[in-house]
Protein backbone atom coordinates (compact mmCIF):
# COMPACT_ATOMS: atom_id res chain seq x y z
CA UNK A 1 0.00 0.00 0.00
CA UNK A 2 1.46 3.57 -0.56
CA UNK A 3 1.35 6.10 2.02
CA UNK A 4 -2.30 7.42 0.89
CA UNK A 5 -3.65 3.81 1.16
CA UNK A 6 -2.06 3.54 4.35
CA UNK A 7 -3.39 6.86 6.30
CA UNK A 8 -7.11 6.02 5.10
CA UNK A 9 -6.42 2.12 6.01
CA UNK A 10 -5.44 3.58 9.61
CA UNK A 11 -8.78 5.72 9.49
CA UNK A 12 -10.72 2.82 8.51
CA UNK A 13 -9.50 0.57 11.82
CA UNK A 14 -9.82 4.03 14.05
CA UNK A 15 -13.31 4.40 13.02
CA UNK A 16 -14.16 0.31 13.20
CA UNK A 17 -12.49 0.30 16.33
CA UNK A 18 -14.88 3.23 17.78
CA UNK A 19 -17.89 1.67 16.27
CA UNK A 20 -16.89 -1.67 17.95
CA UNK A 21 -16.40 0.36 21.36
CA UNK A 22 -20.06 2.32 20.98
CA UNK A 23 -21.74 -1.41 20.05
CA UNK A 24 -19.98 -2.92 22.93
CA UNK A 25 -21.18 -0.48 25.15
CA UNK A 26 -24.79 -0.24 24.08
CA UNK A 27 -24.94 -3.64 24.49
CA UNK A 28 -23.70 -4.18 27.91
CA UNK A 29 -26.00 -1.15 29.18
CA UNK A 30 -28.53 -3.26 27.70
CA UNK A 31 -28.48 -5.94 29.32
CA UNK A 32 -27.91 -4.02 32.58
CA UNK A 33 -31.02 -1.98 31.88
CA UNK A 34 -33.21 -5.75 31.21
CA UNK A 35 -31.50 -6.93 35.25
CA UNK A 36 -32.82 -4.28 36.36
CA UNK A 37 -36.02 -3.69 34.52
CA UNK A 38 -36.48 -7.40 34.93
CA UNK A 39 -36.04 -7.07 39.49
CA UNK A 40 -38.34 -4.39 39.26
CA UNK A 41 -41.20 -5.70 37.56
CA UNK A 42 -40.44 -9.00 39.34
CA UNK A 43 -40.80 -7.21 42.86
CA UNK A 44 -43.75 -5.49 41.56
CA UNK A 45 -45.57 -8.76 40.75
CA UNK A 46 -44.81 -10.17 44.09
CA UNK A 47 -46.14 -7.14 45.76
CA UNK A 48 -49.52 -7.15 44.24
CA UNK A 49 -49.84 -10.56 45.10
CA UNK A 50 -49.16 -10.57 48.46
CA UNK A 51 -51.59 -7.56 49.06
CA UNK A 52 -54.04 -9.51 47.41
CA UNK A 53 -53.58 -12.67 48.98
CA UNK A 54 -53.65 -10.52 51.99
CA UNK A 55 -57.06 -8.97 51.15
CA UNK A 56 -58.48 -12.15 50.30
CA UNK A 57 -57.18 -13.74 53.62
CA UNK A 58 -58.79 -10.59 55.60
CA UNK A 59 -62.18 -10.70 53.61
CA UNK A 60 -62.05 -14.57 53.95
CA UNK A 61 -61.27 -14.40 57.81
CA UNK A 62 -63.91 -11.04 58.24
CA UNK A 63 -66.89 -13.38 56.51
CA UNK A 64 -65.65 -16.65 58.39
CA UNK A 65 -65.69 -14.81 61.85
CA UNK A 66 -67.90 -12.07 62.18
CA UNK A 67 -70.43 -12.96 59.19
CA UNK A 68 -71.58 -16.60 60.05
CA UNK A 69 -71.68 -16.09 63.74
CA UNK A 70 -74.43 -13.48 63.34
CA UNK A 71 -76.10 -15.33 60.97
CA UNK A 72 -75.85 -18.32 63.07
CA UNK A 73 -77.52 -16.83 65.87
CA UNK A 74 -80.31 -14.77 63.95
CA UNK A 75 -81.06 -18.89 62.65
CA UNK A 76 -80.90 -19.82 66.23
CA UNK A 77 -83.59 -16.88 67.41
CA UNK A 78 -85.85 -18.02 64.40
CA UNK A 79 -85.75 -21.43 65.04
CA UNK A 80 -86.61 -20.61 68.84
CA UNK A 81 -89.88 -18.38 68.06
CA UNK A 82 -92.59 -19.75 68.82
CA UNK A 83 -95.07 -19.43 65.86
CA UNK A 84 -98.49 -17.82 66.83
CA UNK A 85 -100.17 -18.76 63.90
CA UNK A 86 -99.20 -22.14 61.27
CA UNK A 87 -98.61 -19.60 58.15
CA UNK A 88 -96.44 -17.15 60.57
CA UNK A 89 -94.50 -21.20 61.24
CA UNK A 90 -94.23 -21.81 58.03
CA UNK A 91 -92.81 -18.21 57.04
CA UNK A 92 -89.58 -19.05 59.98
CA UNK A 93 -89.81 -21.95 58.94
CA UNK A 94 -88.77 -20.46 54.92
CA UNK A 95 -86.71 -17.74 56.66
CA UNK A 96 -84.01 -19.93 58.59
CA UNK A 97 -83.42 -22.31 55.18
CA UNK A 98 -82.57 -19.11 53.55
CA UNK A 99 -80.47 -18.30 56.30
CA UNK A 100 -79.10 -21.86 56.00
CA UNK A 101 -78.80 -20.64 52.65
CA UNK A 102 -76.65 -17.68 52.98
CA UNK A 103 -74.59 -19.30 55.58
CA UNK A 104 -73.32 -22.23 53.27
CA UNK A 105 -72.66 -19.17 50.54
CA UNK A 106 -70.97 -17.25 52.90
CA UNK A 107 -68.72 -20.88 53.83
CA UNK A 108 -68.16 -20.96 50.20
CA UNK A 109 -66.72 -17.56 49.02
CA UNK A 110 -64.60 -17.52 52.54
CA UNK A 111 -63.32 -20.81 51.32
CA UNK A 112 -62.46 -19.27 47.40
CA UNK A 113 -61.12 -16.56 49.31
CA UNK A 114 -58.70 -18.34 51.33
CA UNK A 115 -59.21 -21.89 51.97
CA UNK A 116 -58.59 -22.89 55.65
CA UNK A 117 -57.31 -26.26 55.06
CA UNK A 118 -54.26 -24.41 53.17
CA UNK A 119 -53.22 -22.14 56.22
CA UNK A 120 -54.07 -24.88 58.61
CA UNK A 121 -53.23 -28.79 56.58
CA UNK A 122 -51.06 -27.58 54.33
CA UNK A 123 -50.98 -26.87 50.34
CA UNK A 124 -51.28 -30.48 49.45
CA UNK A 125 -55.16 -31.16 51.75
CA UNK A 126 -55.71 -27.60 50.31
CA UNK A 127 -55.58 -28.53 46.49
CA UNK A 128 -56.95 -32.27 47.19
CA UNK A 129 -60.24 -30.59 49.00
CA UNK A 130 -60.23 -28.34 45.96
CA UNK A 131 -60.00 -31.05 43.53
CA UNK A 132 -62.81 -32.90 45.62
CA UNK A 133 -65.34 -30.44 45.45
CA UNK A 134 -65.09 -29.64 41.93
CA UNK A 135 -65.56 -33.22 41.07
CA UNK A 136 -68.75 -33.31 42.85
CA UNK A 137 -70.49 -31.12 40.63
CA UNK A 138 -70.28 -34.03 38.21
CA UNK A 139 -68.83 -32.01 35.28
CA UNK A 140 -65.17 -33.71 35.40
CA UNK A 141 -63.55 -36.64 36.78
CA UNK A 142 -59.93 -35.50 37.98
CA UNK A 143 -56.88 -37.54 38.45
CA UNK A 144 -54.84 -36.12 41.09
CA UNK A 145 -51.16 -36.73 42.08
CA UNK A 146 -48.63 -35.59 44.86
CA UNK A 147 -45.46 -36.37 45.51
CA UNK A 148 -45.33 -36.27 49.26
CA UNK A 149 -41.88 -36.42 49.70
CA UNK A 150 -41.98 -32.49 48.50
CA UNK A 151 -40.90 -30.05 50.77
CA UNK A 152 -42.28 -26.56 49.27
CA UNK A 153 -41.32 -23.05 51.22
CA UNK A 154 -44.86 -21.97 53.05
CA UNK A 155 -44.39 -18.59 50.47
CA UNK A 156 -45.14 -20.40 47.92
CA UNK A 157 -48.75 -22.17 49.32
CA UNK A 158 -51.18 -19.82 47.95
CA UNK A 159 -49.42 -19.24 44.52
CA UNK A 160 -49.26 -22.73 43.64
CA UNK A 161 -52.33 -22.96 44.95
CA UNK A 162 -54.06 -20.19 43.10
CA UNK A 163 -52.20 -21.50 39.38
CA UNK A 164 -53.90 -25.05 40.10
CA UNK A 165 -57.47 -23.52 41.08
CA UNK A 166 -56.91 -20.96 38.07
CA UNK A 167 -56.04 -23.82 35.19
CA UNK A 168 -58.94 -26.07 36.44
CA UNK A 169 -61.44 -23.03 36.53
CA UNK A 170 -60.39 -22.39 32.94
CA UNK A 171 -60.76 -26.09 31.94
CA UNK A 172 -64.32 -26.02 33.42
CA UNK A 173 -65.08 -22.53 32.03
CA UNK A 174 -63.72 -22.96 28.83
CA UNK A 175 -62.26 -26.76 27.45
CA UNK A 176 -65.46 -28.80 27.46
CA UNK A 177 -63.39 -31.51 29.27
CA UNK A 178 -64.42 -34.80 30.68
CA UNK A 179 -61.41 -35.75 32.66
CA UNK A 180 -58.75 -33.32 34.04
CA UNK A 181 -55.04 -34.88 35.82
CA UNK A 182 -53.43 -32.89 38.48
CA UNK A 183 -49.76 -34.11 38.89
CA UNK A 184 -47.63 -32.09 41.64
CA UNK A 185 -43.98 -33.69 41.22
CA UNK A 186 -40.34 -33.20 41.83
CA UNK A 187 -37.98 -33.31 39.36
CA UNK A 188 -34.29 -32.81 40.44
CA UNK A 189 -34.42 -29.39 42.16
CA UNK A 190 -38.03 -28.21 40.54
CA UNK A 191 -41.24 -27.78 41.54
CA UNK A 192 -43.15 -29.83 38.63
CA UNK A 193 -47.09 -29.16 38.26
CA UNK A 194 -48.88 -30.46 35.13
CA UNK A 195 -52.61 -29.97 34.56
CA UNK A 196 -53.72 -32.01 31.54
CA UNK A 197 -57.35 -32.49 30.49
CA UNK A 198 -59.38 -33.70 27.33
CA UNK A 199 -61.35 -31.09 26.16
CA UNK A 200 -61.45 -28.77 22.88
CA UNK A 201 -57.28 -27.25 23.07
CA UNK A 202 -57.08 -23.43 22.12
CA UNK A 203 -54.89 -21.58 20.38
CA UNK A 204 -52.48 -20.10 23.34
CA UNK A 205 -50.26 -17.64 21.35
CA UNK A 206 -53.68 -15.97 20.12
CA UNK A 207 -55.00 -16.41 23.07
CA UNK A 208 -52.61 -13.99 25.12
CA UNK A 209 -51.66 -11.40 21.57
CA UNK A 210 -55.68 -10.69 21.34
CA UNK A 211 -55.54 -10.20 25.06
CA UNK A 212 -58.15 -12.56 26.08
CA UNK A 213 -55.81 -14.23 28.42
CA UNK A 214 -56.49 -12.40 31.72
CA UNK A 215 -56.13 -15.84 33.57
CA UNK A 216 -53.46 -17.08 31.26
CA UNK A 217 -51.57 -13.71 31.86
CA UNK A 218 -52.34 -13.86 35.69
CA UNK A 219 -50.88 -17.43 35.67
CA UNK A 220 -47.54 -16.15 34.05
CA UNK A 221 -47.32 -13.69 36.43
CA UNK A 222 -47.59 -15.80 39.71
CA UNK A 223 -45.11 -18.32 37.94
CA UNK A 224 -42.61 -15.70 37.30
CA UNK A 225 -42.64 -14.14 40.84
CA UNK A 226 -41.86 -17.79 41.65
CA UNK A 227 -38.62 -17.15 39.05
CA UNK A 228 -40.64 -20.65 37.33
CA UNK A 229 -41.86 -21.20 33.55
CA UNK A 230 -45.18 -21.91 32.65
CA UNK A 231 -45.10 -24.12 29.34
CA UNK A 232 -48.77 -24.67 27.67
CA UNK A 233 -49.19 -26.95 25.02
CA UNK A 234 -52.66 -27.42 23.16
CA UNK A 235 -53.94 -29.31 20.32
CA UNK A 236 -57.74 -28.75 18.91
CA UNK A 237 -59.74 -31.55 19.67
CA UNK A 238 -57.26 -33.94 21.28
CA UNK A 239 -56.62 -31.00 24.66
CA UNK A 240 -54.51 -29.20 26.74
CA UNK A 241 -51.31 -29.17 28.83
CA UNK A 242 -49.78 -26.83 31.63
CA UNK A 243 -46.92 -27.15 33.12
CA UNK A 244 -45.17 -25.08 35.37
CA UNK A 245 -41.58 -25.79 36.47
CA UNK A 246 -41.00 -23.63 39.54
CA UNK A 247 -37.14 -23.81 41.65
CA UNK A 248 -37.24 -24.81 44.96
CA UNK A 249 -34.67 -23.13 46.93
CA UNK A 250 -32.78 -24.36 49.47
CA UNK B 1 -4.92 -28.33 -0.35
CA UNK B 2 -3.27 -25.46 1.75
CA UNK B 3 -5.60 -23.55 3.83
CA UNK B 4 -4.73 -19.45 4.15
CA UNK B 5 -6.39 -18.06 7.74
CA UNK B 6 -9.24 -16.08 6.03
CA UNK B 7 -10.23 -19.36 4.98
CA UNK B 8 -9.93 -21.29 7.70
CA UNK B 9 -11.61 -18.36 10.23
CA UNK B 10 -14.54 -18.47 7.50
CA UNK B 11 -14.58 -22.71 8.12
CA UNK B 12 -15.61 -22.34 11.79
CA UNK B 13 -19.17 -21.61 10.63
CA UNK B 14 -19.26 -25.65 10.16
CA UNK B 15 -18.73 -25.88 13.93
CA UNK B 16 -21.81 -24.22 14.50
CA UNK B 17 -23.52 -26.30 11.88
CA UNK B 18 -22.56 -29.52 12.91
CA UNK B 19 -23.98 -28.65 16.07
CA UNK B 20 -26.93 -27.61 14.83
CA UNK B 21 -27.43 -31.09 12.90
CA UNK B 22 -26.92 -32.62 16.19
CA UNK B 23 -29.31 -30.85 18.08
CA UNK B 24 -31.80 -30.37 14.89
CA UNK B 25 -34.38 -32.99 16.12
CA UNK B 26 -34.50 -31.90 19.95
CA UNK B 27 -34.11 -28.23 19.50
CA UNK B 28 -36.90 -25.67 19.23
CA UNK B 29 -38.56 -25.15 15.88
CA UNK B 30 -38.44 -21.34 15.63
CA UNK B 31 -34.58 -21.71 15.26
CA UNK B 32 -35.01 -23.35 12.24
CA UNK B 33 -34.42 -21.06 9.67
CA UNK B 34 -31.25 -19.97 11.80
CA UNK B 35 -29.97 -23.54 11.78
CA UNK B 36 -30.44 -23.94 7.69
CA UNK B 37 -28.44 -20.80 7.56
CA UNK B 38 -25.72 -22.18 9.05
CA UNK B 39 -25.84 -25.36 6.87
CA UNK B 40 -26.58 -22.91 3.88
CA UNK B 41 -23.58 -20.73 5.10
CA UNK B 42 -21.08 -23.86 5.64
CA UNK B 43 -22.04 -25.43 2.66
CA UNK B 44 -21.68 -22.31 0.76
CA UNK B 45 -17.85 -21.41 2.85
CA UNK B 46 -16.80 -25.17 1.46
CA UNK B 47 -17.85 -24.46 -2.43
CA UNK B 48 -16.25 -21.15 -2.52
CA UNK B 49 -12.56 -22.78 -0.50
CA UNK B 50 -13.24 -25.85 -3.17
CA UNK B 51 -13.61 -23.21 -6.27
CA UNK B 52 -10.73 -21.32 -5.24
CA UNK B 53 -8.34 -24.40 -5.51
CA UNK B 54 -9.32 -24.63 -8.41
CA UNK B 55 -8.77 -21.36 -9.46
CA UNK B 56 -12.60 -20.97 -10.16
CA UNK B 57 -14.56 -17.50 -9.27
CA UNK B 58 -17.13 -17.50 -6.66
CA UNK B 59 -19.61 -14.77 -7.48
CA UNK B 60 -21.86 -17.14 -9.12
CA UNK B 61 -22.41 -19.25 -5.71
CA UNK B 62 -21.66 -16.14 -3.35
CA UNK B 63 -24.65 -13.93 -4.99
CA UNK B 64 -26.60 -16.81 -4.42
CA UNK B 65 -25.89 -16.85 -1.30
CA UNK B 66 -26.29 -13.19 -0.19
CA UNK B 67 -29.99 -13.34 -1.59
CA UNK B 68 -30.41 -16.84 0.90
CA UNK B 69 -29.35 -15.41 3.72
CA UNK B 70 -31.27 -12.19 3.72
CA UNK B 71 -34.36 -14.43 3.07
CA UNK B 72 -33.58 -16.86 5.71
CA UNK B 73 -32.62 -13.91 8.36
CA UNK B 74 -35.84 -12.55 7.85
CA UNK B 75 -37.79 -15.54 7.70
CA UNK B 76 -35.70 -16.33 11.51
CA UNK B 77 -37.13 -12.95 12.77
CA UNK B 78 -40.71 -13.96 11.75
CA UNK B 79 -40.61 -17.31 13.21
CA UNK B 80 -38.47 -15.54 16.60
CA UNK B 81 -42.13 -13.21 16.72
CA UNK B 82 -39.34 -10.69 18.34
CA UNK B 83 -39.01 -8.20 15.62
CA UNK B 84 -41.19 -9.25 12.41
CA UNK B 85 -44.63 -9.65 13.55
CA UNK B 86 -46.29 -8.03 10.96
CA UNK B 87 -46.91 -10.66 8.27
CA UNK B 88 -47.28 -7.77 5.33
CA UNK B 89 -43.92 -6.29 6.52
CA UNK B 90 -43.03 -9.69 6.19
CA UNK B 91 -44.16 -10.23 2.45
CA UNK B 92 -42.96 -6.56 1.45
CA UNK B 93 -39.49 -7.53 2.98
CA UNK B 94 -38.87 -10.73 1.39
CA UNK B 95 -40.07 -9.28 -2.15
CA UNK B 96 -38.01 -5.86 -1.83
CA UNK B 97 -34.82 -7.97 -1.14
CA UNK B 98 -35.80 -10.55 -3.83
CA UNK B 99 -36.50 -7.74 -6.30
CA UNK B 100 -33.31 -5.68 -5.27
CA UNK B 101 -31.33 -8.97 -5.73
CA UNK B 102 -32.79 -9.56 -9.10
CA UNK B 103 -32.48 -5.84 -10.68
CA UNK B 104 -28.39 -5.65 -9.34
CA UNK B 105 -27.47 -8.97 -9.64
CA UNK B 106 -29.11 -10.44 -12.52
CA UNK B 107 -29.49 -6.94 -14.77
CA UNK B 108 -27.17 -4.40 -13.20
CA UNK B 109 -23.97 -6.47 -12.73
CA UNK B 110 -24.26 -9.87 -14.03
CA UNK B 111 -24.47 -12.71 -11.67
CA UNK B 112 -20.94 -13.13 -12.64
CA UNK B 113 -19.69 -10.33 -10.56
CA UNK B 114 -19.76 -9.19 -7.12
CA UNK B 115 -21.89 -5.86 -6.55
CA UNK B 116 -21.89 -4.04 -2.98
CA UNK B 117 -25.43 -2.29 -3.72
CA UNK B 118 -28.16 -5.18 -2.50
CA UNK B 119 -25.13 -6.31 0.16
CA UNK B 120 -25.40 -2.57 1.73
CA UNK B 121 -28.84 -3.00 1.46
CA UNK B 122 -30.19 -5.96 2.76
CA UNK B 123 -27.35 -5.73 6.13
CA UNK B 124 -29.07 -2.13 6.42
CA UNK B 125 -32.58 -3.92 7.13
CA UNK B 126 -30.94 -6.75 9.05
CA UNK B 127 -29.50 -4.13 11.06
CA UNK B 128 -32.64 -3.07 11.93
CA UNK B 129 -34.92 -5.52 12.57
CA UNK B 130 -32.05 -6.99 14.95
CA UNK B 131 -32.70 -3.51 16.91
CA UNK B 132 -36.23 -4.26 16.49
CA UNK B 133 -35.98 -7.49 18.21
CA UNK B 134 -33.27 -6.54 21.07
CA UNK B 135 -35.63 -3.79 21.58
CA UNK B 136 -38.60 -6.34 22.09
CA UNK B 137 -36.48 -9.11 24.51
CA UNK B 138 -35.55 -6.09 26.24
CA UNK B 139 -39.23 -6.11 28.00
CA UNK B 140 -40.06 -9.55 26.85
CA UNK B 141 -37.43 -11.87 28.09
CA UNK B 142 -38.20 -12.89 31.30
CA UNK B 143 -34.37 -14.59 32.25
CA UNK B 144 -31.42 -13.05 31.83
CA UNK B 145 -30.61 -11.66 27.95
CA UNK B 146 -26.90 -12.93 27.90
CA UNK B 147 -29.15 -16.87 28.07
CA UNK B 148 -31.26 -16.01 25.20
CA UNK B 149 -30.28 -17.36 21.68
CA UNK B 150 -31.68 -14.86 20.07
CA UNK B 151 -30.40 -12.06 21.66
CA UNK B 152 -27.19 -13.09 21.13
CA UNK B 153 -28.21 -13.77 17.14
CA UNK B 154 -29.31 -10.24 17.20
CA UNK B 155 -26.66 -8.66 18.62
CA UNK B 156 -24.57 -10.66 16.28
CA UNK B 157 -26.17 -9.39 13.47
CA UNK B 158 -25.89 -5.85 14.43
CA UNK B 159 -22.53 -6.31 14.70
CA UNK B 160 -21.66 -8.18 12.17
CA UNK B 161 -24.02 -6.68 9.22
CA UNK B 162 -22.93 -3.22 10.76
CA UNK B 163 -19.28 -3.89 9.42
CA UNK B 164 -20.48 -5.38 6.63
CA UNK B 165 -22.22 -2.06 5.55
CA UNK B 166 -18.84 -0.21 6.25
CA UNK B 167 -16.66 -2.73 4.62
CA UNK B 168 -18.94 -2.34 1.29
CA UNK B 169 -18.81 0.93 1.15
CA UNK B 170 -14.68 1.22 1.90
CA UNK B 171 -14.98 -1.52 -0.75
CA UNK B 172 -16.77 0.86 -3.85
CA UNK B 173 -14.94 3.85 -2.48
CA UNK B 174 -11.89 1.54 -2.65
CA UNK B 175 -12.00 0.50 -6.17
CA UNK B 176 -9.53 2.34 -7.73
CA UNK B 177 -7.18 1.35 -4.74
CA UNK B 178 -4.90 -1.17 -4.97
CA UNK B 179 -5.98 -4.70 -4.83
CA UNK B 180 -4.12 -5.25 -1.04
CA UNK B 181 -5.69 -2.44 -0.26
CA UNK B 182 -8.72 -3.88 -0.98
CA UNK B 183 -7.49 -7.43 0.64
CA UNK B 184 -6.49 -5.36 4.12
CA UNK B 185 -10.35 -3.79 4.23
CA UNK B 186 -11.94 -6.62 3.72
CA UNK B 187 -9.79 -8.62 6.29
CA UNK B 188 -11.88 -6.82 8.98
CA UNK B 189 -14.40 -8.58 7.85
CA UNK B 190 -12.92 -11.52 8.21
CA UNK B 191 -11.40 -11.46 11.81
CA UNK B 192 -15.30 -10.33 12.52
CA UNK B 193 -16.65 -13.38 10.71
CA UNK B 194 -14.49 -15.10 13.26
CA UNK B 195 -16.11 -14.20 16.34
CA UNK B 196 -19.75 -14.49 14.92
CA UNK B 197 -19.16 -17.99 13.99
CA UNK B 198 -17.72 -18.73 17.24
CA UNK B 199 -20.89 -17.17 19.21
CA UNK B 200 -23.18 -18.92 16.73
CA UNK B 201 -21.24 -22.24 17.65
CA UNK B 202 -22.26 -21.14 21.00
CA UNK B 203 -25.81 -20.25 20.09
CA UNK B 204 -26.72 -23.31 18.95
CA UNK B 205 -25.51 -24.98 22.06
CA UNK B 206 -28.14 -22.75 23.90
CA UNK B 207 -31.03 -22.97 21.93
CA UNK B 208 -33.86 -24.60 23.99
CA UNK B 209 -35.03 -27.85 23.70
CA UNK B 210 -38.64 -28.62 21.87
CA UNK B 211 -41.06 -28.70 24.64
CA UNK B 212 -41.53 -32.88 24.61
CA UNK B 213 -44.38 -34.02 26.33
CA UNK B 214 -47.46 -36.03 24.83
CA UNK B 215 -50.59 -35.08 26.14
CA UNK B 216 -52.53 -37.69 28.56
CA UNK B 217 -55.16 -38.02 26.82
Amino acid sequence: MDPQETRTFALILIVCFTLGIIIIYFIVSIIRQQRRTLNIQKSVVLTELTAIERERARIATDLHDDISPVLSVIKFQIDNTVAATTADGQQLQAASQYIDEVLSRVREISSNLMPSSLLRKGLHVAIEEYLRKVEESGLVTINFSYDESLVIPEAYYANIFRIVQEVVYNVLKHAKATSVAVKVSQQKRKLVILVQDNGIGFDYSNTLAKGDGFGLQSLKNRTEAMDGRMVVQSKVAVGSAFLFTIPLKS
Amino acid sequence: MQLTLPEIFSLTILLGAFISAVRFRTADSSFLPFMILLWVGAANEVLSITLMSYGSHTAVNNNIYVLLEALLILWFFRRSDAALKNTYVFIALLGACTLFWIIDTLFVFGIRQISSYFRIFYSFIIVLLSINAINYLLFAEKDSLLKSPTFLISVCFVVFFTYKILIEAFWIKGLNNSSHFRNNVYAILVYLNLLVNLVFALVTLWIPRKQERSLLF
